[in-house]
């Protein structure tokens, strides 16, 4: 009887082993992410839980390893939540996440919309010309992401060349008020974070059995149907995906903001700057910049939920 | 006849410069079990592509059920067809996905939900609506891309390779199933198939296909036992070949001289003194015994002595390769029960009876 319920548990235990024993490679960007991700995360929090004053570091430094036992009583009770309720009690902080929401999610949709036609007509024109149009979508790369947003400038300032173009065909009588707008923001977000969205939608679009449209197509339905039912829902976790990965860097964009933004533009990643580097108040910048991750797990974690559901019971 | 469900007059096809249908011509007739058949690169999934109407041909016309559908896009074509892969729709349930085509015709929710579980009973999975089709046996799978291309009433089902992705035991139950369900509905079935098995297990009437031309129509036991040429011959089934030629003439009958030396008298008088012949003839066709049983009773045609050079036992049947006078081989099949059990090295005496030789173009 004992035998018998040996051999039972033992292909068991077996089972519950195999996922232990990880190769060991899988280490080595687990370790990078600690020494250059986990590590400086958690010194910004602990910089978020102490006293802002005017010195050198500009704050109180709490949890550091003190001299002597009896003066870690005394350095815990400096322990402070202040800069978080700073955040809750100054209405710049919440206008800015906001904005950035905002700014962010209205980014992601301009892009989506520039994003899914290029990454459809991509995956239909003949494979010997898409080299070619990913040539396109990628070559700004190549320039220097400063010079690029500089550029934008150039091109949205009132003298500038979007302006001149546009009153020599006569289409408007005054210059328009592009640039330090909002609007320019958008435009340089959406410039930037455009091949992020385009790639991910056309991998999962050219991963699609192209006989499920003609299965579509032979049960009555047109190219335009076949499309919405077919093609636009498989393609899901790719826009899903592309809008992770422009929503998430721009919610926390600065450069763009700071360069082609208004007085009037309020960003977060922005925010954050100024208050480490012009106010010098760390911990308010510290707690703002903790909250922000904060706020971004949730969309990650409903992406990850989404393809381990996708993953365990397909679409 | 134009009560034909297809109608294919002259059709063509072109990729670049290579013909991959060219001047084909053919009818399936209502309820009819019809099978294209042949070797892959034949043009026989180019031309259930063109019928389905995911290509166009360039030249001929397709007509189904009467109205010249040439031009019509696939989703304008009263076909449907079951795909080879089965092209299930991943993100939709089986009951959606057989919906999916009635749904675009704008049938209403209730007759839906009718036909759709009527459609499962038919294909027996009922029970299973619900699943998503990952979550389907190859099995399962096939038969809910049947009843998708089924519930739409089609007058005629085209089958891709219907079989080809399903490991050999359920091959034959399905084939009797897609047999069933033919029968039962009355809807005309075109299967496309490289598998010579499948088409004459199934089909009523069938098309060899080569190299985009159509070799021979007709019923399975047509184009087994007066194959048209070489090739179709070959390709239905095994066939020996004899090299001959016309040795004498008589009234109503020719007498060949066999490449080994053998003679056998054919009872026609169509060819010239001195023709070149090419005859055909089924291994289950040649007669054997062996040189004693020959030696003992001495009666009957005449044969010529062989070796046997190989011998395979199947069962129900035993497969002999034999080696004649001049070298040539040839395949003999006797059925186990019958006659002696023949062994590598044995020394047998060959008969060809002349009603089941069948003479081609040499």
């Amino acid at each position: 009887m004992s035998s018998a319920r040996m051999s039972e548990s033992s292909p068991a235990q077996a089972q519950a082993q195999a996922p232990k024993r990880r190769p060991w490679a899988i280490y080595a960007p687990m370790l990078w992410m600690l020494i250059f991700f986990a590590l400086p995360f958690l010194l910004v929090v602990k910089i978020s839980l102490s006293q802002s004053v005017l010195a050198r570091p500009p704050y109180v430094p709490v949890f550091d390893l003190p001299m002597e036992w009896s003066d870690l009583l005394d350095r815990l009770g400096l322990f402070s939540f202040e800069a978080y309720q700073g955040l809750f009690n100054d209405p710049l902080y919440l206008d800015a996440y906001l904005s950035s929401v905002r700014l962010a999610g209205l980014s992601t949709l301009v892009c989506l919309l520039i994003a899914y036609p290029f990454a459809l007509a991509l995956t239909r024109v003949h494979p010997n010309w898409r080299p070619f149009f990913f040539g396109l979508a990628i070559a700004p790369f190549c320039t220097s992401f400063l010079i690029r947003v500089y550029a934008w400038i150039a091109i949205l300032k009132d003298e500038g060349f979007l302006n001149h173009l546009l009153l020599w065909l006569g289409v408007i009588d005054t210059p328009l008020q592009i640039f330090a707008t909002d609007s320019a923001v958008l435009i340089g977000i959406v410039y930037s974070y455009l091949p992020f969205m385009i790639l991910p939608i056309y991998v999962a679009i050219e991963r699609q059995d192209q006989s499920l449209l003609e299965a579509a197509a032979d049960l009555g339905a047109s190219p335009w149907s076949a499309f919405w039912n077919v093609t636009f829902p498989l393609s899901l976790p790719g826009v899903i995906a592309g809008a992770l990965l422009v929503f998430i860097p721009a919610i926390g964009e600065f450069v763009i903001p700071d360069l082609l933004g208004g007085s009037q533009t309020l960003m977060i990643g922005h925010t954050i700057w100024v208050d480490f580097f012009d106010n010098r108040d760390w911990p308010s910048a510290a707690a703002a910049a903790v909250l922000l991750l904060a706020l971004l797990l949730v969309p990650i974690w409903a992406y990850e939920r989404l393809q381990s559901t996708i993953a365990s019971e397909g679409l | 006849m134009s009560d034909a469900i297809l109608r294919l007059t002259s059709i063509s096809k072109y990729f670049g410069t290579v013909r991959a249908v060219d001047d084909v011509s053919l009818e399936v007739k209502p309820g009819e079990f019809f099978a294209l058949l042949g070797p892959s690169g034949c043009g026989k999934t180019s031309l259930m592509r063109l019928i389905a109407g995911f290509e166009q041909a360039d030249q001929g016309r397709v007509i189904i059920d009467g109205q010249d559908v040439s031009h019509l896009p696939a989703y304008r074509r009263q076909v449907n067809m079951m795909f080879q892969s089965y092209a299930l729709f991943p993100h939709m349930s089986v009951e959606r996905n057989i919906a999916f085509g009635l749904v675009q015709d704008g049938v209403s929710k209730a007759e839906i939900a009718n036909r759709v579980s009527a459609i499962l009973d038919l294909v027996q999975l009922s029970g299973l609506g619900h699943r998503k089709p990952q979550q389907l046996s190859g099995g399962q799978k096939q038969r809910v891309a049947l009843a998708r291309a089924l519930v739409k009433r089609p007058r005629l089902l085209l089958l891709d390779e219907p079989l080809a992705a399903l490991d050999r035991k359920l091959r034959e139950e399905t084939q009797f199933e897609l047999m069933r369900i033919q029968r039962e509905l009355g809807t005309s079935f075109m299967l496309v198939t490289h598998d010579q098995d499948e088409a004459m297990g199934m089909a009523q009437r069938m098309a060899v296909m080569r190299a985009g031309r159509i070799e021979q129509i007709g019923s399975p036991r047509e184009i087994y036992d007066q194959p048209a040429n070489d090739f179709v011959a070959s390709f239905i089934g095994k066939v020996n070949f004899f090299e001959a030629q016309v040795s004498a003439l008589a009234v109503g009958q020719t007498r060949v001289r066999l490449s080994n030396g053998a003679e056998i008298t054919l009872a026609s008088s169509a060819y010239a003194l001195g023709q070149r012949l090419r005859l055909a003839l089924r291994p289950e066709d040649v007669h054997v015994r062996t040189a004693r049983d020959a030696a003992e009773t001495d009666s009957g045609p005449s044969g010529f002595a062989a070796l046997v050079q190989d011998s395979v036992f199947l069962g129900e049947r035993q497969v002999l390769r034999l080696q004649l006078a001049d070298g040539a081989l040839i395949e003999a099949v006797q059925i186990s029960t019958q006659g002696a059990a023949y062994e590598r090295g044995m020394q047998v005496e060959v008969t060809l009876p002349p009603d089941r030789l069948r003479v081609l173009p040499a």
